[in-house]
């Protein structure tokens, strides 16, 4: 018998603490509406018609059911309640995020202490309900090989009863519901911030699903997709690029937005349609990163939009908390410098508006109250295309500038002052001048002639 | 000097190559490029003029004309055509030479070859030296992190725009290859310093994309002995009048000849060794009165 053995095992309580820890209880909810779109995702991934996922959220309990198509008993079994995706588990053939094994359970464990998981699918209807402190230490008595006394050691499984009849759920789908909820949730729960918060969220980052007919309430009011959107007409048009990096299918579209809300300007990036990045203004996205200048409020109209998909999420760059991107990642390094090669005509274009001095705002406004929009979504199935033929690449193409205001701007400065008023009526009446701006001009226009400069 | 190594280099490649450049109003680069280079596909950018003064100044139809900035017409030329591209600019360095640079090295395919001529002083705006913390101002992550404090001084400053330059032609190269199959390197050539006419103190630098897996020696840069040096080349021609040239010429390399050439007090030592340097590569210039 090896005595050698120094037992590595986590502790259940510890593990739970730890998977916890890095995530927020947003995305934990964000978390549970994912694996409610795969199941949408593998019903029709086109179009989600028909589709819901009803979220209710109050003091005492969290609640999320969905009409997604539920899992089978086999999926509960091998995959959906082990804590880590098997090596020998299928490839996940359908364009979703959840990859790592730990979605729905950290989600739970983050939110309270007894959960329970219906899901009704083809034959197969079941019911997992787990007290969280009971499964925490919850044992087992096992012999391991070469040894003779049995060994007691922590119990990770989970039990489950088959529903003949009864459960809530009479179509096929799936509902999940907290109680006992963890203090520091009841408190947020409570809060009808936290909840217009979540609304806010889940708009901006399921905003695909939600634009392809899935309909999610959250206390039973329904929600809308938030856009994102780009400028798009034959004299503005965004940059493009498209290809695909070991199995995972890139599109890069960039040019301009909105004006007026700076938070808005950035790179968004979706993984498999879910919003993982966004309006980000970092080195992350190649800001400040060689001749690529940091952000800067001129810099306000940028967008661009990164889409990744590939039918084997584990190749997505994302992280586990699928709030951003393994920037260490082969794929989206090889991708970046496409990035970076989008920014630079915008951004120069940028910087000449910004030459255009007091006329800049205007000019912006023009830009976007005269020219058509795009949103995300509808530019990711956009082709781009010169006498029918699909283009792979496109560079951005900018809306004409006066360069004779830039010129003039260039060589300019402003000369400001204060002087005493009742002078400055003065010397205007005087000057006929119309206004104290055209006062400057005339009195510098003046000196200059009698100084013969 | 850079036709001599574009000859040399361009029939190793077998293949139609373009040009780009800025042509200005006399398409010198242009003129030769096409007559020596038999390089048929032309683009010049210029800012500044009406594009019909350009197009009437073009000495030859096969030169397209493309006015406007750098930066905005060089996304508008296909690029990943083999090319020269030799962009001669105007000023002093500057952020927007390293956009276009960018733009073409993710671009440009193998035996591409790339060159930039500027003012090689760096100063700022009243006319001082950079600084090393000015210069990362208005750099940022294209200054090396280990640049020396006095980088920007005129004894300098060539070293520093060759480290910047050469730095981010390498670094762009390298995150392009991480999509492509065929992997891409750069090897510098042209490192060089010489003075305009008008007393500008200009730099020039450039090198060609290959695919990794070709052997740079094939290009057979031995016998240039301005090719690739880690300092940089310094042109300086002698002060020499046709007549003087020519009997220069007839006594190259014959100690007794060039001495008594120094001894009867028509030339220097200084102005032969010189004249040695560059004399392959001098065009012939004469006042005509037409």
């Amino acid at each position: 018998m090896n005595t050698n053995v120094i037992e590595g095992n986590p502790t259940k309580k510890f593990f739970i603490e730890m998977i916890t820890r890095d995530i927020s209880i947003e995305d934990a909810i964000v978390d549970l509406l994912d694996n409610s779109i795969d199941g949408a995702n593998r019903i029709n991934s086109a179009i989600y018609d028909g589709l819901w996922i009803k979220l209710t959220i109050n003091d005492k309990e969290f609640s999320i059911e969905d009409n997604c198509g539920g899992f089978s008993l086999e999926t509960a079994k091998k995959y959906a309640f082990r804590f880590g995706r098997p090596e020998d588990a299928p490839k996940m053939r359908n364009n979703t995020v959840g990859r790592f094994g730990i979605g729905m359970k950290r989600s739970l464990f983050k939110i309270g202490k007894h959960f329970s998981v219906e899901s009704l699918c083809g034959s197969d209807h079941f019911l997992v309900d787990v007290n969280v402190e009971e499964w925490e230490k919850k044992t087992k008595t096992v012999t391991l090989p070469g040894e003779d006394t049995p060994t007691m050691i922590d119990d990770w499984s989970f039990n489950y009863h088959e529903l003949d009849r009864g459960g809530a759920l009479q179509n096929d789908g799936t509902l999940i519901k907290v109680t006992s909820l963890n203090p520091e949730v009841q408190d947020l729960f409570s809060d009808t911030r936290f909840i217009s918060e979540l609304a806010e969220d889940i708009q901006r980052l399921l905003n695909f699903s939600l634009l392809r007919g899935l309909q999610i309430y959250l206390n039973g009011t329904a929600l809308e997709g938030k856009k994102v959107e780009l400028l798009i007409s034959d004299e503005c048009m965004p940059y493009y690029d498209e290809g695909e990096v070991r199995d995972v299918k890139y599109k890069i579209v960039a040019g301009l937005g909105e004006i007026g809300e700076p938070k808005k300007s950035g790179w968004y990036i979706y993984c498999n349609d879910r919003l993982v990045v966004e309006a980000d203004e970092t080195t992350m996205t190649g800001w400040g990163l060689s001749s690529i200048p940091k952000w800067h409020v001129n810099h306000v109209m940028f967008r661009g939009i990164l889409y990744l998909d590939s039918q084997e999420t584990m190749n997505l760059p994302l992280t586990t908390t699928k709030k951003g991107i393994d920037t260490t990642s082969e794929i989206y390094k090889a991708i970046l410098p496409r990035m970076k090669d989008a920014m630079i005509n915008i951004l120069d274009y940028l910087k000449k508006i910004s030459l255009m001095g007091d006329q800049a705002n205007s000019y912006r406004r023009m830009l976007c109250d005269t020219t058509e929009r795009a949103s995300a979504v509808e530019l990711k199935s956009l082709s781009f295309a010169v006498n029918g033929e699909p283009l792979v690449h496109k560079n951005f193409i900018s809306p004409p500038l006066d360069e004779d205001v830039i010129a003039q701007k260039k060589n300019t400065v402003r000369i400001a002052y204060d002087v005493n008023k009742s002078k400055a009526n003065d010397a205007k009446h005087h000057a006929e001048a119309s206004s104290y701006k055209e006062l400057g001009s005339i009195t510098f226009d003046y000196y200059l002639r009698m100084e013969d400069i | 000097m850079l036709l001599s190594v574009l000859s040399r280099i361009i029939p190793l490649f077998q293949q139609e190559y373009q040009y780009i450049g800025f042509g200005g109003l006399s398409f010198t680069d242009f003129k030769m490029f096409h007559r020596e280079l038999h390089i048929n596909q032309m683009f010049s950018i210029e800012y500044g003029y009406p594009k019909e003064k350009l197009e009437f100044n073009k000495p030859y139809s096969c030169i397209q004309i493309h006015p406007g900035r750098s930066i905005d017409e060089l996304s508008k030329i296909d690029l990943t055509k083999p090319s020269i591209i030799w962009l001669d600019y105007d000023g002093c360095l500057n952020s927007d030479i390293f956009e276009d640079l960018e733009i073409i090295f993710n671009r440009i395919p193998h035996g591409s070859i790339y060159l930039m001529s500027c003012n090689r002083q760096m100063r700022n705006g009243d006319n001082q030296e950079y600084t090393k913390s000015e210069l990362k101002e208005v750099f940022g992550p294209l200054v090396p992190w280990d640049i020396e404090d006095k980088c920007c001084v005129d004894s300098k400053a060539p070293y520093t725009i060759r480290r910047m330059l050469e730095l981010d032609c390498i670094n762009t190269i390298k995150d392009r290859n991480r999509m492509l199959e065929h992997r891409l390197k750069f090897e510098p050539i042209f490192n060089i310093t010489y003075e305009e006419y008008r007393g500008a103190r200009m730099f020039t630098y450039g090198g060609v994309v290959l695919n990794e897996s070709f052997n740079e020696k094939l290009l057979h840069f031995e016998e240039f002995d301005f090719v690739g040096t880690p300092d940089p080349y310094k042109i300086e021609i002698p002060n020499l009048t046709y007549r003087e040239a020519m009997a220069l010429n007839q006594a190259l390399n014959i100690e007794d000849e060039e001495t008594l050439l120094i001894s009867k007090k028509i030339l220097k030592e200084e102005d032969i060794r010189k004249y040695k340097k560059c004399y392959k590569y001098l065009p012939n210039f004469y006042d005509v009165r037409i």
